[in-house]
């Protein structure tokens, strides 16, 4: 390990930040000092440099563990434009040939995100074992745990997987982490010894409405009359890709002189990118987005996030909110509940995890594959697309076979006895998760239907107490728009130029 | 759910949506995917399935795709919509003939022939198709991806901002354009002028719709291009129109450059490089390695482990590539000469239809065989 004369100094000498914010230092002093920590801290809050500074520090690699895909593309991207070269991400969009060629150089770099899914293989796993690993870290760790809000499988593989690496210091962050899930995390990690940095993740900027109306024509009224009212950027979450494509299409029509475009999974790489850099440039107002949106965003004046859809869960709530705001001035969260919405939720539960028909359907095709001898296909779209099973499901049920015993590698293992109580204890496993889901969807149900202090509810599954509003407080306590006076934001000027103009704007040519 | 979702689609598309109730009005502008489908469908004339179709769009790099391509002289379009979905096809074909443009009387799985009026509307188009597909198909992707990241990074550069997210994330792109920003660091006004100069002069030369779609996709310092979805709401086309006219003016733009090389130093800095012929896949690459030692398909196929058939394949596509590939070794001179006349017969390139006037023993693979060295010609 390199000499620490202050941790300060080498902050401002590698991200260029003057000082720490609320609990950086804490988790860094303790990482350095060779523990195993716990942090959970609100989104927006600085995790990333949490675990960024030690790999600086310390002397080995670390290992980053983060479950999307995107997130990973956005902070690999963000370092390197910061002058953080020696960083790599990996994960199976990569085709195997880059893949290869990284992993021959792969002791050139000090920072390696990785997938889960990708940690997985023998391949990587042996390059790693014989590399000095001095950070393990596990981003998103709630997703270790079943109480969580987006379990994965993955992840439960983790505490083996450490240990295989010879036990390097490990760091767990979320920023959303009841008790319950703490618990969890600790034990499936296997490090009893954690040090715990729990912060609280209530906003005091932020205001809760929440208007009930009657349906979809009510809700696209809505938003046109406080679209129109406020010119502020604002995110409009929607639980489907075509329903925000289309909310975006109207709400053009409806206000022409606002910007408003749409984003979501679905979007080639470049589209995305610029959706995302024009809205953080205030190139755009209004952005109507799927859950896809806003994984490390880093735009402090988002004024306004309205979740058209009913989320699945205070978690997912809590996180989109927390975009709002981050300089700490008076934003709005505004959720938009009909009757109806209550199925839109409740069936993408049960979308989530496979139906029992098809769970039947893929037992009778492995007992096939089992009996042909015939193995797996490698490539898992593949066995998706056969099966007709989303990406979520198939990589549930594979995980489910692996644990059984069912498959090893590609090969199915058929055996009678026991693949008719695998059936049955995978059934029960996915009752047992959608009930989970279906109280989690109630808990959020009731909160909408809340008499009292909103605020104070949302939070109380995940801190003892709030801190109080610092503007208005929520619908239930008495919220007035015409009280919430924010800044508008600047509309951009180069309209009807022609493209020689354009062109000479964009290359900066006088 | 679906209740929702569907009464909101009859709100949307009452309201808001262009439909096309008659969907081939003069004044519509663009409709480049109908008639780059109907072309194709006219050529083929319903020798093959309404896939080989999608397959030739999508760039396809099978002996099958490429022979097709060649024989029916679909080479303009091949590879021009790598994006379009197997549904997007499919909905478009049906669309088609739906409104009777496009004609089944078999299942849709087997050919389509265009209608009397399709064809009649095709010829009162008068803007033109200009593609050069099979050639630059790979071309054009790298052009433009290069040339969105060189305009963001020279443009940043510029204004000593380092920390950007790059609109192309293609680690073989970023390696080309940090090379050139080593090259020209401290210079980016000068190089961006030129740049600048060249690129106008390119797009004035052709439609002013098509150049203002170019420049809005560019990204500069503080200055994010427009998404395709974006694209198509600003110019009221559908986000086929705007796929496939990005595509026309990269084919046009990259012409135009080769066509003066040195009147367009810059711009030709971006393509020097590439090559345009399509190169043989790795596996018939191999199989070409033992023939030219002399090996026989039987030994070839053992040797790699292979079905003959895939060997087949492999010559086939060996025969497309190299034009003076010599075929006398699998169809003797008598047979080749059997297999023109019953092309000539039959007027077709239907591979049933040209076996069945053959003899019992000429295979299929020599009848593609025959066909691939007919369309190098
Ligand atoms: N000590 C600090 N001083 C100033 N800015 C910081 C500091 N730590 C983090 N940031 C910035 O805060 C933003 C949020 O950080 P990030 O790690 O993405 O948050 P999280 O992962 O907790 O949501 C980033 O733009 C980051 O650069
Ligand atoms: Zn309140």
């Amino acid at each position: 390990m390199k000499q620490v004369t202050s941790l300060e100094g080498e902050l401002q000498k590698y991200f260029n930040y003057p000082s720490f914010r609320r609990g950086q230092k804490e988790i860094i002093t303790d990482i350095i000092e060779g523990h195993d920590v716990l942090g959970v801290l609100p989104t927006g809050s600085g995790k990333s440099i949490c675990y960024q500074l030690p790999a600086l520090l310390l002397d080995g690699i670390t290992i980053v563990v983060s479950p999307l895909i995107s997130l990973m593309m956005d902070q690999v991207k963000q370092l390197k434009a910061s002058h953080f070269k020696k960083v790599v991400a990996l994960n199976s969009f990569i085709n195997p040939q880059e893949r290869k060629q990284i992993y021959k150089q792969l002791h050139l770099y000090k920072l390696i995100y990785i997938s889960p899914e990708l940690l997985q293989q023998q391949e990587i796993l042996n390059i790693l074992t014989n590399m000095k690993v001095s950070l393990f870290v596990v981003d998103e760790a709630h997703c270790i745990s079943q109480w969580g809000p987006e379990f994965r499988p993955d992840y439960l593989k983790l505490g083996a997987i450490i240990e295989s690496l010879h036990h390097p210091r490990t760091l767990a962050l979320s920023a959303t982490a009841t008790p319950e899930v703490q618990e969890d995390i600790v034990s499936a990690l296997k490090k009893t010894s954690m040090k715990k940095h729990i912060y609280p993740m209530d906003k005091p900027n932020i205001a809760f409405c929440i208007e009930k109306v009657a349906g979809d024509d009510e809700k696209v009224d809505r938003l046109v009359n406080y679209l129109s009212d406020y010119q502020v950027p604002a995110l409009i979450y929607f639980s489907s890709r075509s329903m925000a494509e289309k909310c975006a299409k109207i709400l053009s029509k409806k206000l022409t002189d606002r910007r408003i475009a749409f984003y979501h999974g679905g979007m080639e790489q470049i589209d995305r990118v610029q959706i995302q850099q024009q809205f953080m440039n205030d190139q755009l107002d209004v952005i109507c987005c799927t859950s896809a949106f806003g994984m490390g965003i880093n735009k402090s004046n988002i004024r306004l996030v309205i979740h058209y859809h009913l989320p699945l869960q205070m978690e997912s709530f809590i996180q989109e909110v927390g975009r709002a705001g981050r300089d700490g001035k008076a934003s709005v969260s505004l959720l938009l509940f009909s009757q109806q919405d209550i199925q839109i939720p409740s069936n993408m539960i049960k979308n989530e995890l496979p139906s029992e028909t098809d769970l039947t359907i893929v037992f009778q095709y492995l007992y096939r594959l089992g009996i042909e001898k015939v193995a797996l296909p490698d490539n898992a779209v593949e066995t998706q697309n056969l099966l007709q099973l989303s990406e979520t499901q198939w990589r549930f049920l594979r995980y489910q076979f692996e644990k059984h015993g069912m498959i090893r590698k590609n090969k199915v293992i058929y055996h009678q006895e026991n693949w008719s109580v695998i059936f049955q204890s995978i059934k029960h496993v996915i009752v047992q998760r959608n009930s989970f889901k279906e109280n989690k969807l109630t808990e959020m149900i009731n909160w909408v239907h809340e008499k009292e202090c909103l605020r104070k509810k949302l939070y109380k599954n995940f801190q003892s107490s709030t801190s109080g509003a610092s503007d208005q407080c929520c619908s239930n306590c008495g919220f007035v728009w015409a009280k919430w006076t924010p800044e508008k934001i600047k509309a951009s000027e180069n309209l009807g130029l022609s493209w020689e103009e354009r062109l000479q704007q964009i290359l900066l040519v006088e | 759910m679906n209740r929702v979702l569907a009464s909101l689609e009859g709100y949307f598309l009452k309201d808001y949506f262009v439909t096309y109730k008659e969907p081939f009005r003069k004044d519509m502008k663009r409709l480049l995917l109908e008639r780059i489908l109907l072309s194709c469908f006219v050529r083929i004339n319903a020798e093959r399935t309404p896939s080989s179709i999608y397959y030739l769009l999508k760039g396809k790099r099978s002996v099958q795709t490429l022979q097709d391509a060649h024989i029916y002289k679909l080479e303009a379009f091949y590879g021009i919509y790598k994006t379009i979905t197997k549904q997007q096809f499919d909905n478009k074909v049906k669309e088609l003939i739906n409104i009777g443009m496009l004609e089944n009387n078999l299942e849709l799985e087997k050919g389509c022939m265009v209608s009397k009026s399709a064809k009649k509307w095709l010829h009162e188009q008068s803007q033109l198709l200009e593609y050069n597909g099979l050639k630059y198909y790979e071309k054009s992707d790298v052009f433009i991806e290069r040339f969105l990241l060189l305009i963001q990074t020279l443009t940043n550069t510029k204004m000593i901002n380092y920390a950007f997210i790059p609109v192309i994330d293609n680690p073989k792109v970023e390696s080309w354009v940090r090379n050139i920003y080593m090259n020209v660091k401290g210079r980016e006004t000068q190089v961006l002028k030129g740049i600048y100069n060249e690129i106008r002069e390119v797009l004035q030369k052709f439609p002013e719709l098509e150049a203002s779609i170019f420049v809005d996709r560019l990204t500069g310092y503080k200055n994010y291009g427009l998404s395709l979805p974006q694209l198509s709401e600003k110019y009221n086309l559908n986000e086929h129109d705007i796929q496939l006219s990005i595509v026309q003016i990269l084919h046009r733009v990259i012409w135009r450059i080769e066509q003066e090389k040195q009147k367009y130093p810059y711009l030709s800095s971006f393509i020097n490089d590439i090559e345009s012929e399509i190169q043989l896949t790795h596996s018939a690459n191999e199989t070409y390695q033992l023939i030219m030692k002399g090996f026989q398909v039987d030994a070839i196929a053992q040797m790699r482990n292979l079905k003959k058939n895939t060997i087949y394949d492999h010559i086939v596509e060996i025969a497309l590539h190299y034009g003076d590939f010599v075929i006398d070794e699998y169809v003797t001179n008598q047979e080749q000469q059997d297999i023109l006349y019953a092309i000539n017969q039959t007027n077709a390139y239907k591979l049933k239809d040209i076996k069945q006037n053959v003899s019992d023993h000429i295979s299929y693979f020599q009848i593609r065989l025959v066909l691939a060295k007919q369309n190098r010609l």
